[in-house]
């Protein structure tokens, strides 16, 4: 009787192990399911173009290939949440790379540990995302280096201007500036978005005689219109230095009003330059006059980390998260860097470029 | 000076855009009792109308496309709500054009994809008037704006079609006694208010950009002018597309800085605006004080 006990339990503990092991390897075999949110409609959406095909480029790169499904975020809040659920629920994706923009990183940020799920954004840059959940991670540098930069640029002049777009990316930016200018910033403007006429708000600034102009507005249509209303008052401008952030890197941002963009000072990204980065940007399908040389690099660096961090903690049992943020990345912009605990990638710097002959130029 | 005179320049056109929607609403209301909210999706629509034209090379093929979209649109308007005229629902008239200026806008989302076009490519012309600047659109869709104003004030006012409009909708049996064909009046005015929305979608386009809400707003102002200045007074509609897009622009330009109003809170003051006009004065702005018996 002992013996014939003995044996069914030795009979079901094997099967246990074996069913175990079956199991765990059917989950590393699994292919990686990631999930991105891009802006594929609305005004940022040649960005978001651009970064399906880098995306979908550096996948088919990968030694194991990993299954991408995208949802368009339109760079909001609301349709990233969506987007979000659709990829979390009906999808059941490993992990999110995204948001894309700082507002729809946010937005889905509080639904991050509630759904046990790591996003990793290649481009959200809102400092407002240092201190938020630990399964949220960009390998972009935060506003405030772009801020710091541009104001130690600037400090010099009494007289500053700001006119910001009212969302969270160009606020986060324009409160930065405020901490560090004060009170040289003599007008602060914001319009909503979707804004087509600021030719009041351009008065306004023209009034208040500024030296040195801020265009703070976000990629896309409202960037554009700014420009073009201010090149109706190209003679006062000329006087006025205009600085700026990432919005206005894209030469189709500038092509409507070349002469007033001329000699305007951008803070963003920095330059990447390596024989590494000019074979994968040579390599790439298209073009990436929009999105750029880093937030290329940073996308496929996402999606390089994302996939290898959900295959490592399915062999080392431990999770997505851990993985990404201890230990150092690879890839193009973020070789060698990690987060150290924060939710920004660290050691990444700002570029001063300059628009010298309708071409931004690093400096 | 020159900078109070700018923000009034500028405030005008921003005005007079509101107009040409806020009497495109009056008109349909006259005759039919229905809000049509959905004529700043029409005036989008022929926007994007020119545009296609413009793509086809041709000025001329712009206006004509236009011109279709705005005649097509304004028929379909008529066919829409003709029934909820006759069964006297202007409330559920209102809520079907609410769905079909959506649903105009977001087919043309899907047409022309979200992102915005220009009708002028670079720079606009600009015009300037005793140290004053316009847009060249900005003085087209003024001219246009004050011609508009004047000749339906009158037309209303002055002339037996204005009263014939009234009547249509205030008193169908005496109109169709006097053998008046108050269809093709209804229909016509559909049509009418289309080709007046579809002119300043064309213009605000021309003034900053073309995208699928872009007449979003300005219906929401017009549409609030309409009430503010009374929908059965076409003066008082007139004096409000005005009063609401200058009087917003005064408090956000000329408030002391520590209230720190942007552009932002221009829909603020609008509906602020509104509130206190319609508390004190229900029947618009010009309407005189009735003591109920």
């Amino acid at each position: 009787m002992k013996k014939s006990l003995l044996s069914i339990l030795l009979v079901l503990s094997l099967t246990a192990c074996s069913s175990s092991v079956v199991e765990d390897e059917s989950k590393t075999s699994e292919p990686v399911k990631i999930g991105v949110l891009l802006p594929l409609s609305g005004g940022a959406s040649a960005y978001g173009e651009e970064m399906m095909m880098v995306l979908n480029h550096q996948n088919s790169n990968l030694e194991t290939p990993a299954e991408l499904y995208f949802e368009d975020s339109k760079c909001e809040a609301a349709s990233a949440v969506t987007g979000f659920q659709k990829l979390v629920d009906i999808q059941g994706v490993d992990a999110i790379l995204g948001g894309f923009c700082s507002s729809e990183t946010l937005a889905i940020e509080p639904l991050l540990e509630q759904n046990d799920i790591v996003a990793l954004s290649a481009t959200s840059s809102s400092p407002e995302i240092e201190g938020k959940s630990k399964n949220l991670m960009t390998l972009s540098y935060s506003d405030n280096v772009i801020a710091q930069t541009m104001a130690e640029d600037i400090m010099e002049s009494d007289s500053i201007a700001i006119i910001s777009e009212q969302n969270d990316y160009n606020i986060a930016l324009k409160n930065s500036l405020e901490s560090i200018l004060g009170e040289k910033i003599i007008t602060n403007e914001t319009f909503e978005k979707n804004s087509t006429d600021m030719r009041n708000i351009i008065e306004k600034v023209k009034a208040s005689n500024p030296e040195v102009l801020i265009l703070n507005p976000n990629v896309g249509d409202t960037s554009i219109n700014l420009l073009n209303q201010l090149a109706e008052s190209q003679d006062f401008f000329a006087n006025v230095r205009l600085v700026s952030q990432e919005t206005y890197v894209a030469d189709d941002s500038r092509t409507q009003a070349p002469e007033l963009a001329e000699s305007m000072t951008l803070f963003a990204a920095p330059n990447l330059t390596s024989q590494e980065v000019d074979s994968f940007v040579a390599s790439l399908p298209s073009t990436i006059d929009t999105l750029g040389v880093f937030y290329s690099s940073t996308a496929s660096d996402a999606l390089e980390n994302l996939v290898r961090s959900i295959q490592d903690s399915r062999s080392n049992g431990t999770s997505v998260q851990e993985e990404l943020s201890s230990n150092p990345l690879s890839g193009l912009a973020s070789s060698g860097k990690s987060f150290d605990g924060n939710n920004f990638l660290q050691g990444i710097k700002a570029g001063k470029y300059m628009i010298v002959d309708g071409k931004a130029v690093l400096q | 000076m020159e900078f109070f005179l700018q923000i009034i320049a500028n405030s005008l056109v921003l005005g007079t855009q509101v107009l040409f929607l806020s009497l495109s609403l009056y008109l349909i209301k006259a005759v039919s009792k229905i809000e049509h909210v959905a004529i700043g999706a029409i005036a989008t629509a022929c926007g994007y109308g020119f545009y296609q034209g413009l793509q086809m090379g041709s000025n001329i093929m712009a206006i004509i496309i236009s011109g279709l979209v705005a005649i097509t649109l304004g028929y379909i308007s008529f066919l829409t709500l003709e029934k909820f005229y006759k069964n006297k629902e202007p409330l559920l008239g209102l809520i079907v054009s609410l769905s079909m200026g959506l649903l105009i806008e977001a087919l043309i989302a899907i047409v022309f994809k979200s992102s915005s076009k220009s009708l002028i490519e670079g720079i606009l012309p600009i015009v300037e008037f005793m140290g004053v600047k316009f847009t060249l659109p900005g003085v087209y869709t003024l001219a246009i704006g004050l011609v508009l104003a004047l000749t339906a004030f009158l037309l209303v006012n002055k002339t037996p079609i204005g009263r014939t409009l009234r009547s249509v909708s205030e008193n169908s049996s005496l109109v169709s006694s006097l053998g008046i064909n108050q269809l093709k009046i209804r229909k016509s005015v559909y049509i009418i208010s289309s080709i007046i929305a579809g002119i300043v979608g064309v213009l605000t386009a021309m003034n900053t950009s073309l995208t699928p809400n872009m007449g979003f707003n300005l219906t929401i102002t017009a549409f609030i002018a309409l009430f503010v200045g009374g929908s059965s007074d076409i003066k008082g509609t007139i004096v409000a597309s005005f009063l609401l897009s200058l009087i917003p622009e005064f408090f956000i330009n000329y408030a002391p800085s520590s209230f720190e109003f942007t552009n932002s809170y221009r829909m603020f003051f609008v509906f602020g605006l509104a509130l206190i006009i319609l508390s004190f004065k229900p029947r618009g702005i010009f309407s005189k004080n009735i003591r109920q018996s």
